[in-house]
């Protein structure tokens, strides 16, 4: 594990990219960008959501699978589509708040993959994914 | 409540994922498909699954939109539900069967309106979907019985001449060639038991290689669209470009056949592959393959080996086919019905 560094090429300056947790070498990938989401989802545990709630499997203490990428273990998963994941009954009952970000740029790299648009993202140190929450709907853990 | 049934499954793929696998698609080793979602129960463990049996034909309704996730797990074929662990990424899971009844069951279901549609497509249904479209112009009158009678000759030689590919595949599981060979697995004294035949051999292409009808427009030129895999599709095609060319060989050699067997009363209700006797056995399979020789893409000796080795029935099958091609050459010979691919002698 490195500790969360990445060089980063931009323009002729090489600048040092710092993250909120500790990253698995070439992590963030190359494909990732730091660009503005409009408008992103979260399912979180509270009305009021905390840094704890964006934190990833990793930093959760999840352990990742061998064969599975520790780089998208290590990041937190956003999606650009999550009404339909509230139909699963465990996932609304530990989790049954909805959460709406506007991530602009600035707050970390990301990367968007899947049909539902599953955003791996991974915070800079100094930022949290908390302070980009614009709205909170539910509990959704009615039977 | 759970019983002593316990089966081994493969993890095929996981469907829908949020911190853990949220929807899981396993496969056991006899083909059963299930679908299974996290157990609801908050004292059972976060990689704790339910989840409900279906067929491969269920599955595919499935991913087509024909049902929600609920009720394609509640309606799970022949009442088989099941209880695991999956440790994510696990290749294989152990499955303890549940009952319909089981409380942890019932609360996990997914809420009502989550289709196929709101999560990754399913990647074994993808392979088999029909692959292309192909389009038949209809002219002239037609009855409404015609047109079915017209699209039932399409299906029964498409679905014959698939079977044939596929047996002969070498990669075809013992299985496979199994339920293929249960087809003819019938009396073949009358009718009824080429209709059933041909029913049965439909079925079991439901999903290798379904065919569709995608569009009719009845009016006079119009239209039928079909959904098809175009292997087969074509091979039908060459089947009846090859008719067209070749009809006055290829009617000969269809009744030759026909005539031997009459003479031989292999056409009489009771006669069996056992009552012929050497030469009867090999003036049949001669005139049975100068018959399949006309016909690309069927085989007499193919179709003797789905037939475990029997004759008779392969060559009455053999003349079936020939039957319908005949009379589905003639929709196009009368002008009634076109395609780009067939040109009419």
């Amino acid at each position: 594990m490195s500790e969360g560094i990445r060089p980063e090429k931009m323009g002729e300056v090489k600048l040092t990219t710092s993250f909120a947790e500790s990253l698995p070498p070439l992590c963030p990938p190359s494909d990732a960008v730091d660009q503005e989401i409009d408008t992103v989802f979260r399912l979180v545990s509270s009305q009021t959501p905390t840094i704890a709630d964006f934190n990833s499997k990793a930093a959760q203490g999840h352990v990742c699978p061998a064969h599975l990428d520790a780089c998208s273990w290590a990041s937190c998963s956003l999606f650009k589509e999550a009404r339909s994941l509230l139909k699963y009954t465990r996932l609304r009952l530990e989790r049954p708040y909805l959460a709406t970000l506007k991530i602009p740029i600035g707050v970390g790299m990301h990367k968007i993959s899947g049909k539902r648009g599953h955003v791996d993202f991974w915070s800079y140190s100094g930022t949290s994914l908390s302070g980009c929450v614009v709205a909170i709907e539910g509990p959704h853990n009615d039977q | 409540m759970t019983s002593e049934v316990t089966l081994k499954a493969k993890v095929v793929q996981v469907l829908d994922w949020y911190e853990l696998p949220e929807l899981l698609l396993l496969e056991t080793p006899s083909l059963e498909y299930i679908l299974a979602v996290r157990s609801a129960d908050l004292e059972a463990t976060p990689n704790t699954y339910v989840g409900g049996s279906m067929t491969a034909r269920r599955l595919r309704d499935y991913a087509n939109g024909k049902c929600d996730l609920r009720f394609a797990i509640a309606h799970a074929n022949l009442r088989r539900f099941w209880k695991f662990s999956y440790p994510v990424g696990e290749p294989t899971v152990e499955l303890q069967r549940i009952k319909r009844s089981d409380a942890e069951l019932a609360k996990s279901l997914p809420i009502a309106g989550l289709f196929a549609s709101d999560h990754e497509d399913i990647d074994l249904v993808k392979t088999y979907v029909p692959n292309t479209t192909e389009r038949f112009n209809i002219d002239g009158s037609w009855d409404l019985g015609e047109f079915s009678q017209f699209y039932s000759q399409v299906e029964d030689v498409y679905y014959i001449s698939s079977d044939i590919e596929k047996f002969d595949d070498p990669s075809i599981t013992t299985d496979e060639k199994k339920t293929i060979s249960g087809a003819f697995d019938r009396s073949w004294d009358g009718g009824g038991s080429y209709v059933a035949f041909y029913k049965r051999v439909a079925n079991d292409n439901d999903y290798h290689a379904p065919l569709r009808v995608s569009g009719i427009q009845y009016n006079s030129p119009g239209h039928v669209k079909i959904h098809a895999k175009s292997e087969y599709f074509d091979t039908l095609m060459k089947m009846l470009q090859y008719y067209a060319d070749n009809q006055v060989a290829a009617k000969k050699a269809f009744y030759a056949l026909g005539a031997f067997m009459s003479a031989a009363k292999m056409k009489q209700k009771g006669y069996r592959n056992s009552h012929m006797t050497d030469a009867q056995r090999e003036g049949l399979e001669k005139r049975a393959s100068e018959l399949a020789a006309q016909m690309p893409g069927v085989s007499f000796d193919t179709l003797k080996e789905m037939t475990n080795g029997n004759s008779l029935v392969a060559a009455k099958v053999l003349e079936s086919v020939f039957r319908r091609l005949k009379k589905l050459y003639r929709f196009f010979e009368e002008g009634r019905v076109a395609h780009e691919q067939l040109a009419v002698k």
